[in-house]
């Protein structure tokens, strides 16, 4: 009945709460959600990191989405959320205020970001959303570690 | 087990079955090699199909059937399993134990009594997931005999090389431990008892003097205790000799002339790099590498090794290993907020300093005197970035600790929570190398700690590159 969409298949993203703002990535890359967990500090980290939590055996760094974007340190309580996502072959857990709706979007409703000066825009944001008048950013979590000692020292 | 000709049914015809009822089990197979040598070619008849046409009592194929697989027993059915499969099952139960600790400890904390039904239920799950633990380690485990094995033939060798009478005495060859310890010990082993041979033992004449046996005996041995293998390396030699240990060690720079060692000490002066007490160079033993080595494989491994020596009797080398490679005995300390965990192989003791003993050197950097001998200060929680301010060293506990090449060093840390083994954990999975960190591990609260990397915590006190390499990597 639903005529596949032209633009490609409807994706469902996960949309999510920082401060004021709301983002959502995509839920293919969402591995579970869960409650925030005081986590372990690691010796020199960037200060997005949190440090390492236990998920069931594994060691996850925890990232504070906020902090990652620039929009300043989280200070979690129990009711900040978790976000465990796959980002390529590692699993991080994302530190987000709440975790709002599941949006089916096709691609076409994404728009284009327009081009603004924020580094952080650049480089995480790869499109915007317009969900019930609400602005949502569509991120990608690829360069959401610290990709390696050379970035970090560079 | 049945000791038949390979080829011989596992029990008679049915039809022998039939006509002697009574027969017992022993009468059964002497009947059955009868048939066996009797007939050239013996029906290898199936149980299944004989069992209808027999009349015989119930209970005698039976008594048959119970044979049939101790029979089989002599070769036990194995299969292989990729040890990533192994170690994800060994990871899950060590999750299992922490998890089942952490439910014993609100359990305990809600107030419930001892004898409460949720308590004792408790109490059976913790007897059932310490089975399961050590059946599961059990998977990785092999006996030793593999590399035993090998030893009497390097025996044989090293006593024709050298001249001398050599009986080697194994025991405890059925003792386990994991597959990956076991391949790695080889190595060690074999510096040992050549070492044991060239070193330790007298030749033939001499022993004679002294009234010995003109053959040398040279034991090893295997066995467990306390949760870890201890492998032992005896001789019945001369012992150490103290006075000539000693003496290398001043001509080499390792101690002071006027240095007063304890026998202890001095017997282990034989581990100190660049140690070699032939006094010509053997083309057995020495060739370069000493004792040391071995010492760092066995410390490499989680181990550790000491000497006993009485002179004239002969020396004993004992290494105590951990049974899995998996698992770490740790010493859980406190730094700053964070908790820590120090390998407790690298530590070689604890004390409490005195501020009169540590002395500043140069622009930041402590160092602490220990009867005598100045060593380098590390504030753990300094040099991991847990602190701003330097911690005063007697509000913490030190910790002497021995790393790679016998690099010593003083960690100061804020208190000592006690000793657990921990069952290691990967950072790099998820993250990435930190520096200073060896890996992670999770503690019985579910929260994860990290264990501290000796080595480059006592090579940043060394250099003033690892510092800022630290700092640049952050």
């Amino acid at each position: 009945m639903s005529e596949p969409s032209s633009a490609g298949l409807g994706r469902e993203l996960i949309s999510f709460r920082i401060g004021s703002q709301e983002f959502c990535v995509d839920i293919m890359s969402v591995r579970e959600i869960r409650g925030w967990t005081p986590a372990t500090a690691l010796p020199q980290a960037p200060p997005f990191v949190r440090g390492v939590i236990n998920l069931r055996g594994a060691v996850l760094p925890i990232v504070d989405l906020g902090a990652r974007l620039g929009l300043g340190a989280a200070e979690p309580t129990a009711r900040h959320v978790i976000i465990v996502a796959q980002v390529e072959k590692q699993i991080v857990g994302l530190l987000v205020d709440a975790v709002s709706d599941i949006l089916t979007v096709s691609d076409d409703m994404i728009q284009p970001t327009p081009d603004v000066a924020s580094e952080m825009v650049r480089n995480f944001v790869r499109g915007l959303l317009a969900i019930d008048g609400r602005m949502v950013s569509f991120i990608s979590l690829d360069r959401v570690l610290p990709e390696s000692d050379l970035e970090a020292a560079a | 087990m049945i000791r038949s000709p390979p080829f011989s049914p596992p029990r008679p015809p049915a039809a022998e079955a039939a006509a002697e009822p009574e027969l017992d089990i022993s009468a059964l197979i002497a009947k059955a090699q009868e048939a066996a040598v009797g007939d050239p070619k013996p029906a290898p008849e199936p149980m299944t199909a004989a069992a209808p046409d027999a009349p015989a009592p119930a209970a005698q194929p039976a008594k048959a059937a119970v044979q049939a697989p101790a029979a089989a027993a002599q070769a036990a059915p194995t299969i292989r399993v990729d040890l990533d499969r192994v170690d994800r099952l060994i990871d899950l139960v060590g999750e299992l134990v922490i998890n089942q600790a952490m439910l014993a400890q609100r359990v305990t904390e809600a107030g419930l009594a001892r004898a409460s039904s949720v308590a004792m239920g408790l109490d059976e799950l913790e007897q059932l997931t310490r089975e399961i633990q050590d059946s599961v380690m059990a998977i990785r485990a092999q006996p030793v005999k593999s590399v035993f094995q090998r030893m009497p033939r390097l025996a044989r060798e090293v006593a024709s090389a050298t001249g001398k009478q050599v009986r080697l005495i194994t025991e405890g060859e059925g003792t386990e431990v994991d597959k990956t310890v076991i391949e790695r010990l080889a190595d060690p082993l074999t510096h040992m008892i050549r070492n044991a041979i060239d070193h330790g033992l007298e030749k033939p004449e001499k022993r004679k003097e002294s009234g010995k046996d003109p053959e040398g005996v040279v034991r090893l041995s295997a066995l467990h205790r306390s949760g870890r293998i201890v492998i032992e390396v005896a001789d019945d030699g001369a012992g150490i000799n103290r006075e000539r240990v000693k003496q290398i060690a001043i001509d080499k720079g390792l101690i002071a002339p006027d240095a007063a060692l304890t026998d202890e000490e001095t017997d282990n002066l034989i581990f100190a790099p660049g140690f070699s007490t032939a006094s010509e160079v053997s083309d057995i033993s020495g060739r370069g590498v000493g004792m040391d080595v071995v010492k760092r494989s066995i410390q490499e491994l989680g181990g550790r090794i000491s000497i006993t020596s009485r002179p004239g009797l002969g020396s004993t080398f004992t290494m105590s290993l951990p049974l899995t490679l998996a698992v770490l005995d740790g010493m859980v300390v406190s730094s700053g907020e964070q908790t820590l965990v120090a390998p407790l192989t690298a530590i070689v003791e604890t004390l409490q300093p005195k501020s009169v003993e540590v002395h500043a050197l140069g622009g930041g950097a402590r160092v602490i005197s220990i009867r005598g001998s100045y060593v380098p200060l590390v504030d753990v929680g300094l040099s991991l970035g847990y602190r701003t301010e330097p911690l005063e060293p007697e509000e913490g506990v030190a910790l002497l600790i021995e790393g790679e090449g016998g690099a010593r060093a003083v960690l100061l840390v804020d208190a000592i929570q006690g000793q657990r083994q921990v069952v290691i954990k990967s950072l790099e999975a998820n993250y990435r190398r930190v520096p200073g960190i060896a890996a992670a591990t999770i503690l019985g609260d579910g929260r994860v700690a990290l264990i501290l990397d000796i080595d480059a915590l006592v090579a940043a006190s060394r250099t003033t590159e690892a510092p800022r390499l630290m700092q640049a990597a952050g």
